[in-house]
């Protein structure tokens, strides 16, 4: 899993049909440190965050399960609000 | 550097990352000593390897794997990684990710 | 797997079900020089690791499932061991052919085998191994 920061929200009317009812969420991965460490990316969202929030998600399989029974094809899936993180850089 | 024996294709072993999902041709490099580790692990033999290509270059960087042929330093091994690491011989419920799975005497490549 | 050192905690209320009690650590992939490789990653702590240590990374989801004791969690990194040691050896000398009949045997829940002492005379590796002059005999059982 990594962390991210919430930077917005996807709309997307014409979609896979398993996607439906889904919230769609622009996340920018960042380092403990806070600065961004990769591109942005588009993951689903099964905790409810808001733009803005730092998060954590997971990737790959993985991300379909909180929807479980419902396979959407996911990649990526935010699956927690992170209150604070403690970070020692050795 | 690495003899041609058994034909193979040019593609086999060549991948980018060390953890993909192909099978890979590694070489052996060292051991990790953990005594702490999950109870599924314990007296599992753990070894580093870095993948090679086909003609024994060094190409990416090193993983960690369990061993299950008995494989020495310096010998170039097969690794399988990802979730197909768990089938093989006696890793069937363990939380591993790359295991050494065979032991390289050649590899022939025809360009 | 990948070595990595462990380098915060992190507190999240608000997670998926199937994490809750789940230990969240903040862990560092490294190098073999122990430089930073990539950025730092969550995981799964399943063996009661601290910050500031050494531990064993895999980075695959059913294996981190695993490591958590729940099917279907959705996770994808865990750590499954603190490192004591890692040991590199200098030495890359190819061993000559030797036939494939000999290197196919599979590790087996078979009685284990003596140890066998490395093979290449001028290696310098730092590693010490045992190594016996005599030939190895099975223990043998009381009647």
């Amino acid at each position: 899993m990594q962390l991210a920061r919430v930077l917005g929200e996807v709309v997307s009317t014409v979609k896979d049909a398993n996607l439906t009812g889904m919230k769609l969420l622009v996340l920018q991965p960042i380092t403990p440190a806070g600065d961004a460490a990769g591109r942005t990316l588009v993951a689903l969202d099964s905790v409810g965050a808001g733009a803005g929030e730092r998060v954590f998600f997971v990737r790959g399989r993985e991300a379909a399960f909180p929807f479980y029974p419902d396979e959407p094809p996911a990649d990526a899936t935010v699956i927690g609000i992170v209150d604070h993180w403690d970070y020692r850089e050795r | 550097m690495l003899n041609a024996e058994c034909q193979h294709s040019a593609h086999f072993g060549i991948q980018h990352s060390a953890v993909g999902i192909d099978m890979i041709l590694a070489k052996v490099v060292g051991t990790v000593v953990a005594t702490r580790k999950d109870e599924r692990l314990v007296s599992s033999k753990l070894l580093v390897a870095r993948p090679v290509d086909p003609s024994g270059k060094a190409d990416g960087n090193y993983l960690v794997a369990v061993d299950t042929v008995d494989a020495g330093f310096g010998e170039t091994v097969l690794i399988v990684s990802g979730s197909s690491a768990r089938m093989a011989s006696g890793l069937k419920d363990c939380p591993v990710d790359a295991a050494i799975v065979g032991i390289v005497d050649t590899v022939q490549v025809q360009d | 797997m990948q070595i990595a050192r462990v380098v915060g905690t992190v507190v999240a209320t608000q997670k998926n079900r199937k994490l809750e009690g789940a230990k969240l650590l903040l862990v560092q992939p490294l190098t073999l020089d122990e430089q930073p490789k990539g950025p730092a990653l969550l995981a799964i702590d399943s063996v009661g690791a601290g910050v500031g240590e050494k531990v064993l990374l895999v980075i695959e989801g059913k294996a981190a499932g695993d490591a958590l004791g729940k099917k279907a969690a959705a996770v994808d990194a865990a750590i499954i061991g603190i490192i004591d040691a890692v040991e590199i050896t200098a030495c890359t000398r190819t061993r000559s052919a030797r036939s494939s009949a000999t290197r196919s045997r599979a590790w087996t829940d078979a009685p284990r085998r003596r140890v066998r002492p490395i093979r290449r005379r001028s290696c310098t590796s730092p590693v010490i191994r045992a190594t016996t002059s005599t030939a190895w005999r099975p223990p043998t059982t009381a009647a």
